[in-house]
């Protein structure tokens, strides 16, 4: 079982710089997570508090039922790719590899035997792997990654992606239990980037181990991950699936960071009527129905000031017949080919991003989709997202994390727990 | 913004579409299925009680040994340090506990001086030649630092940048030749100053022309230098229509305050060391021996060490004192001269 | 049509390159081919080989008729020639030994005969590569039951003018020969230990003589880029004369008129200036320095009448200023002939600038430029000139005196001093004397001193770096900075005062003795072997700060995630440090550690402060006055020979010159083996 649970972990520099806190997380065997957060977010400490190389203020990290606040990197079942490759610039590829398998303790039966010389019972003793399964070990590896005509070379000798490979190739010959990776990616351009991502998609199926991913690249995560834990100043926002965080975002910081390009927000203010929801938005008053409406009549949403999210992606074109439509003009347009992102403004002054695909619009249609054009925009209203403008939690979220972290531990200390069981 | 300012555009989709449930929230007491986010602070997971107690215990015992590991370790480190500081600065301390000693002049058996006084440096400066040598060391030092420097820069600037004719052949020209030891040429060099009339009382002077003519051998550190400054700012200066002497001393000079500093530190002290050169081109007229030679001149027979061991050592301090202070202010440039050329190579 | 186009190798419908040994002719120009790795070295590959070869040429009227297809065995022909001429010089080489052996009877010119055997168990050496290409040739020929390779010569039959030809050839490719050829990678990792070192060694004396082979194949190649550089000057010298204007022509003459004639005031009259002075040196003093140079001067006195002071004796004859301005003129002549060449080739430059119609550089551009593009002869003048006059010139000269007699009895004024050949390289290294003897010591000492001295001040100072950079220790700076204050005393202070402290009357002893631990002075500098240890120790106190200085500075250079991947991936501290710290600082103070050791051979401060050369060894006799000791090494030698009361110069420079060559042999030797100078870009 490579189980890693993390239970109010906290990591403090110095007197008073909080890195990480509040940090509560199981990640299941063979679950493939990712930590995704601005710079700076303590995603990267908490990676290495894990492997073993920050120690840990409060809280513990347990790896497969053990505790292991206290064990060496070694001792912890856990290898690590680096952003920076950490290759042994003196070391040929094949020693690089080797290295960990050079340092490794196999557990070997050794029968004990009574002075008659029958065997009583085994004892367990370590030895060290001989050159023969090393060398098995490491062909296996090279084989997967496709590097084994390298296996002769330096570091120095490579790219940047085959370093790279290089470096999870050290990794995996330890068959560790947890599989941490820093920011893999981050020092490849963009193309090799988008081909490593597959590849390790692929390589995941056949290890088929616990992988534990930190990056800033949204998309990686939404891409890679079973499940994306998000952070912010080293507070957990929000872990969920990528569906989820997409499609029901905790606050207003998940809600803008997942997502290309940023999610449409607005500070206006829920009403409501005797026939339902509704907010007036740059002059038109969009009746909040359907599913939404029910979901906050459910939940009895009082009016208040609210901060509403609409994806650019979820945002079409009307017509003026549409009473709720939202008439605005073109600012900057951007032709992505497959779809026209459309920078527009408001009659109130507010500045929109709108996601239009191309496929349906003819290209005349299309070439009239230009500076100055106006345009009238309208959304669905199962599409939005509703944030309460003071904490930025979503207000169909119970006991969300607020943005920020004070007011979280103040929310915390108002109420108590609840606990939810998983079914299944 | 009027219609007839802008185009409009109006889209008409082609079909109407349904509406989709995305998601299903039933909120419940207990159970609830959600496909939604769990709550973040606590997993989705109900934890059975773990026997924690023994285990914090534990946990503190390991805490500890580990930590306190590390503290005698550290301990240990710091006790080693202190002692080796006082190893090396020993014998300097006993070089001053000597020069105040009065009560006999020799070598002797104890560190402490039974009595102390400044006798010493009283004859250090009356009765031997000792302002002769200093006036001469400090002419030489200041003379070779800046020569020297001009030298090891020029050097160094062209073998980094320039690349001509005979770049290899010169650069290994100097190494080859520097692998000969440098007493072969005395007796030429002595042979040459002498027949210019610069030994002797005249030791000085000859002693800067041979410090300063082959000076341009030492140029490693220096190009090593030079060496991290990137081309590029030669370039875009070139661009700019600068010649290369005003490159050098315009730009490049100015950006290798530290090396500069470093070559004019290391040709101000070479003089005050040297005492082989020194005494031979003195050739036995102590009136143009360097500090180094004179000091040593002192006591070389055991009979004159007797008489001028103290003397000697009051010398040591007098010479060494404004050095060192010297060092410790030019510190910074000493190790970045150092570190940064010596070991490019 | 190009030529690559015709030649299709179909193995199996798979295009190949084609094999070394096949060469053929096509419409008279001779085609070769290539082995797919490039490699000039047949054997190393496991590749094709020649079975079978079928030609086949067609053309727009027919085919050519195959009769006319001739072989020639050229290249088994060449491989015969080669290991017959290889033969010979190996028995050239050997009579040599052997006519040196004899020599060695005469005890004097032994160390030759050394020499030339050497040079004949390298030629030995050489042949390998020859031997082992040509069987393993062999062999493989062997293999395949082909006895001799052939080479076809195609011709085509008159009448027929082929338009294209095409050429199919069918190779039966040879099996590998694993067991005679290199291991994979991966095969080679699957061995243990044991068979991992049988077969690094057999690998290694395989190479050697390829290695031997390839080291004089380059300086051959470069002797012969250095001839043709030198002919093609004289090519050039000549065919200027011949096309050259008449101006050029007069410039051979005077130099300098070339320039002036083309109005390139400055560079006429310099050149003209140099020519002038030159001529007027070689009249006035040159003729007669070179004369004397063969004897260095033959009568010392002479007696002439003075009208003032009646019979008077002058010198006549000085050998040393024979020799130093008999140097100074063969560098004058040197100097000049290379001015002449620069002269005539500007001459050349100008005609064919002239001849053009541009414009030439006028004596404006020409100081303009000094400040620009040539400012790197501004900036070298002074300083080469400087290194020319006071450093190439006195050691050249140093090195000639080293075949003289120049001591302190013949010292060239009164007596004078004359040739002597290897007279003093004999005395030095004549067999069972007590100066071999005592020179055979303090070489062995020297290398035993600089090693020892090297090494442990870089281990001790790269752990005493590594202490007082780890986590946790306090004030690191006051550390570094104590420490590295002791290198601003001067030496000549603390080394004094430290050897006077373990003086039989120094503190040490008196202490000792005074605390009861001792009865007697413990000899310090006394005891030979005492002396030595001392010797390192008190160096190692010199040296560490500034190795701690370095080493700090490397250190924090090491990127820290190398640290952390190997602690996740189970390293202890002490594995970390031979695998990760200890590789990288080797590889980055490689060269630096080569110059140290250097000048710790030529250390001769501590030593000389310390002891003067060690409790000495009267039984080794005395050179120049001076009787070396215990601790002596090489340059404390030489500084006692050059100034002691005998002082004997010739002894001194052949000193100076074997420690020349002995800092250059390991120089040499270590540069090429060091990695620092082939990987580079590993720790860029």
């Amino acid at each position: 079982m490579a189980e890693v649970v993390l239970e109010n972990v906290k990591k403090v520099y110095g007197k008073n710089v909080v890195a990480v806190q509040n940090f509560n997380l199981t990640i299941k065997d063979k679950e493939f997570v990712v930590f995704v957060g601005p710079s700076g977010c303590g995603k990267s400490t908490t990676l290495r508090m894990i492997a073993g190389l920050e120690d840990i203020s409060e809280g513990t990290v347990k790896i497969g039922g053990k505790v292991v606040n206290d064990l060496k990197p070694k001792d912890r079942d856990v290898s690590m790719v680096f952003q920076n490759y950490a290759l042994y610039p003196n070391y040929t590829i094949f020693k690089n590899i080797a290295f960990p398998l050079t340092l490794m303790r196999v557990p070997v039966e050794v029968p004990v035997t009574d002075k008659d010389g029958n065997v009583t019972g085994v004892k367990i003793k370590t030895r060290k792997l001989t050159s023969e399964e090393i060398a098995n070990k490491v062909g296996e590896a090279a084989e997967i990654l496709g590097i084994t005509e390298y296996l002769g070379r330096r570091p120095r000798e490579l790219s940047g992606g085959q370093k790279q490979r290089v470096a999870i190739g050290r990794a995996m010959v330890k068959d560790a239990a947890v599989f941490l990776l820093d920011e893999p990616l981050s020092n490849l351009d963009a193309k090799l980037r988008a081909q490593m991502r597959s590849e390790l998609i692929e390589l995941r199926k056949r290890i088929n181990t616990t992988f534990i991913y930190v990056t800033h690249d949204q998309v990686e995560a939404m891409t890679l991950a079973d499940r994306i834990v998000i952070m912010k100043d080293g507070v957990i926002q929000q872990v969920g699936t990528p569906t989820e965080l997409f499609d029901m975002p905790a606050n207003l910081f998940v809600g803008e960071f997942i997502g290309s390009p940023k999610m449409n927000t607005f500070k206006t203010r829920l009403e409501r009527d005797e026939e339902g929801y509704f907010v007036e938005l740059c002059g038109v008053k969009k009746r909040i129905g359907g599913v939404r409406g029910e979901a906050l009549a459910a939940k009895n949403i009082e009016p208040q000031d609210v901060v509403m999210g609409v994806r650019p992606e979820h945002i079409t074109l009307s017509n003026h017949e549409d009473k709720e439509a939202i008439p605005c003009v073109i600012g900057v347009r951007e032709l992505m080919g497959s779809s026209l992102h459309l920078h527009v403004k408001t009659a109130t002054e507010e500045e929109l991003i709108v996601c239009v695909p191309t496929a349906p619009f003819t290209l005349a249609q299309i070439a009239k989709l230009v500076t100055g054009t106006r345009i009238y925009l309208t959304f669905d209203s199962k599409s939005t997202h509703f944030f309460n403008e003071e904490t930025k939690v979503n207000l169909l979220v119970e006991d969300a994390p607020v943005a920020s972290s004070e007011e979280k531990q103040q929310k915390q200390e108002e109420q108590p727990h609840k606990k939810w069981r998983r079914i299944s | 913004m009027t219609d007839k300012m802008f185009e409009v555009f109006e889209f008409y989709p082609a079909s109407e579409e349904k509406p989709q449930e995305m998601v299903e929230i039933v909120t419940g007491e207990d159970t609830f299925e959600i496909s939604a986010m769990p709550e973040a602070p606590i997993a989705d997971i109900i934890l059975a009680e773990t026997p924690e107690v023994n285990a914090a215990e534990e946990k503190k015992k390991k805490r500890i040994s580990q930590r306190t590991k590390n503290r005698i370790s550290n301990t240990i480190i710091h006790i080693a340090l202190a002692v080796m500081c006082v190893v090396w600065i020993l014998p300097f301390i006993g070089i001053v506990f000597e020069s105040f000693r009065c009560e006999s002049t020799g070598v002797v058996g104890y560190i402490l001086p039974k009595h102390w006084g400044f006798d010493n440096y009283v004859r250090l400066f009356k009765e031997t030649k000792f302002p002769t040598w200093f006036g001469n060391t400090l002419l030489m030092g200041v003379v070779t630092a800046v020569v020297q420097t001009a030298f090891q820069l020029a050097v160094a600037y062209v073998l980094s940048r320039f690349r001509f004719k005979g770049r290899k052949f010169l650069m290994n020209l100097i190494l080859v030749f520097g692998m000969f030891p440098g007493f072969m040429t005395l007796i030429l060099l002595y042979t040459w100053m002498h027949d210019w009339h610069l030994t002797d009382a005249n030791a000085p002077y000859g002693l800067i022309i041979i410090y300063v003519a082959s000076s341009g051998m030492g140029y490693y550190i220096a190009k090593g230098f030079f060496d991290t400054i990137s081309k590029s700012l030669d370039e875009a200066a070139r661009v700019d229509g600068a010649t290369r002497m005003q490159i050098f001393f315009k730009l490049i000079l100015p950006l290798s305050k530290p090396i500069v500093i470093y070559t004019v530190l290391m040709g101000f002290m070479g003089p005050w060391g040297d005492f082989v050169m020194a005494s031979f081109m003195a050739n036995n007229e102590t009136g143009g021996y360097n500090v180094a030679a004179g000091l040593q001149w002192l006591i070389d027979e055991p009979a004159k060490k007797d008489m001028n061991y103290t003397t000697f050592c009051a010398g040591g301090v007098v010479v060494a004192f404004p050095i060192t202070v010297l060092f410790l202010l030019l510190q910074k440039y000493y190790v970045a001269g150092v570190t940064g050329g010596a070991v490019k190579g | 049509m190009s030529k690559r186009e015709t030649m299709e190798l179909a193995i199996g419908g798979e295009m190949l390159p084609m094999h070394p040994l096949l060469n053929f002719k096509y419409q008279g120009e001779r085609y070769a081919a290539f082995t797919p790795a490039d490699s000039a070295d047949p054997s190393e590959e496991g590749e094709v080989a020649l079975t079978h070869v079928t030609t086949k040429i067609e053309s727009s009227n027919g085919s050519v008729d195959l009769s006319a297809i001739k072989s020639n065995d050229n290249l088994e022909r060449k491989l015969l020639l080669i290991l017959s001429t290889c033969i010979i010089y190996l028995v050239l080489a050997l009579c040599i030994s052997f006519t040196t052996l004899v020599f060695v009877l005469w005890p004097k010119f032994w160390w030759i005969g050394m020499m030339l055997i050497i040079i004949g168990v390298v030629a030995l050496i050489m042949l390998f590569p020859l031997h082992i290409a040509y069987a393993q040739l062999r062999k493989q020929r062997r293999l395949q039951g082909l006895q001799k390779v052939t080479c076809y010569e195609v011709v085509p039959c008159e009448g027929n003018d082929p338009i294209f030809a095409e050429f199919e050839i069918r190779y039966q490719i040879l099996e590998k020969l694993s067991k005679n050829q290199q291991l994979s990678m991966l095969e080679y990792q699957r061995l243990n230990f044991r068979q991992k070192f049988l077969y690094k060694l057999k690998m290694f004396f395989r190479g050697i003589p390829r290695w031997f082979a390839r080291k004089f194949k380059r300086l051959g190649l470069r002797l012969k880029a250095f001839g043709i550089s030198i002919w093609e000057n004289i090519k050039d010298i000549g065919r200027t004369f011949k096309n050259g204007s008449w101006k050029t022509r007069v410039s051979y003459l005077f130099m300098g008129f070339g320039n002036l004639s083309h109005r390139q005031v400055l560079r006429g009259i310099l050149f003209f200036l140099f020519e002038a002075s030159f001529v007027v040196f070689m009249v006035l003093s040159g003729g007669h320095w070179l004369g004397k140079f063969g004897t260095l001067g033959t009568t010392a006195y002479e007696t002439v009448y003075d009208p003032e002071l009646g019979e008077a004796t002058i010198r006549v004859d000085n050998s040393f200023k024979i020799l130093l301005y008999g140097l100074l003129t063969i560098f004058f002549i040197i100097a000049f002939i290379y001015t002449w060449r620069l002269n005539v080739k500007q001459c050349r430059i100008l005609d064919e600038i002239t001849a053009t119609g541009k414009r030439v550089k006028s004596s404006k551009e020409d100081i303009q430029s000094l400040a620009d593009n040539e400012f790197h002869k501004t900036l070298l003048s002074l300083p080469v000139l400087g290194i020319v006059m006071f450093t190439v010139l006195p050691i050249i000269f140093m090195i000639l005196v080293g075949f003289t007699n120049y001591d302190y009895h013949y010292d060239g004024y009164g007596n004078l001093f004359t040739w002597c050949g290897l007279d003093n390289f004999n005395t030095l290294f004549a067999f069972g004397s007590k100066l071999s003897l005592a020179f055979g010591e303090i070489l062995a000492w020297t290398l035993i001193w600089a090693v020892v001295a090297t090494f442990s001040n870089y281990f001790l100072g790269m752990f005493v770096a590594m202490m007082i950079n780890k986590k946790g220790i306090k004030i690191k700076k006051f550390w570094r900075t104590i420490l590295v204050m002791t290198i601003a005393i001067p030496q000549f202070i603390s080394l004094l005062y430290v050897s006077n402290l373990f003086a039989e009357n120094g503190i040490v002893n008196a202490t000792l003795m005074r605390w009861g631990w001792i009865k007697n002075p413990i000899p310090f500098w006394g005891n030979g072997t005492l002396a030595k240890v001392m010797v390192l120790v008190i160096n190692i106190w010199v040296g560490i700060p500034y190795l701690m200085l370095i080493t700090t500075g490397i250190l924090m250079n090491i990127p820290a995630d190398l640290y952390e991947s190997a602690q996740i991936d189970g390293a202890n501290a002490f594995q970390q440090f031979c695998k990760i710290t200890m590789p990288y600082m080797l590889f980055v103070t490689g060269p630096y550690l080569l110059t140290n050791f250097v000048s710790n051979i030529n250390n001769f401060n501590v030593i000389y402060l310390l002891t003067q050369g060690g409790p000495r060894h009267f039984a080794w006799g005395e050179v120049g006055g001076y009787v070396a000791g215990d601790t002596t090494i090489l340059i404390t030698w030489l500084f006692g020979i050059t100034t002691g009361s005998e002082a004997s110069y010739k002894m001194a420079s052949v000193i100076g010159t074997l420690i020349f060559l002995v800092v250059s042999i390991i120089s040499l030797i270590v540069f090429t083996i060091m990695p620092s100078t082939r990987r580079e870009e590993d720790y860029a």
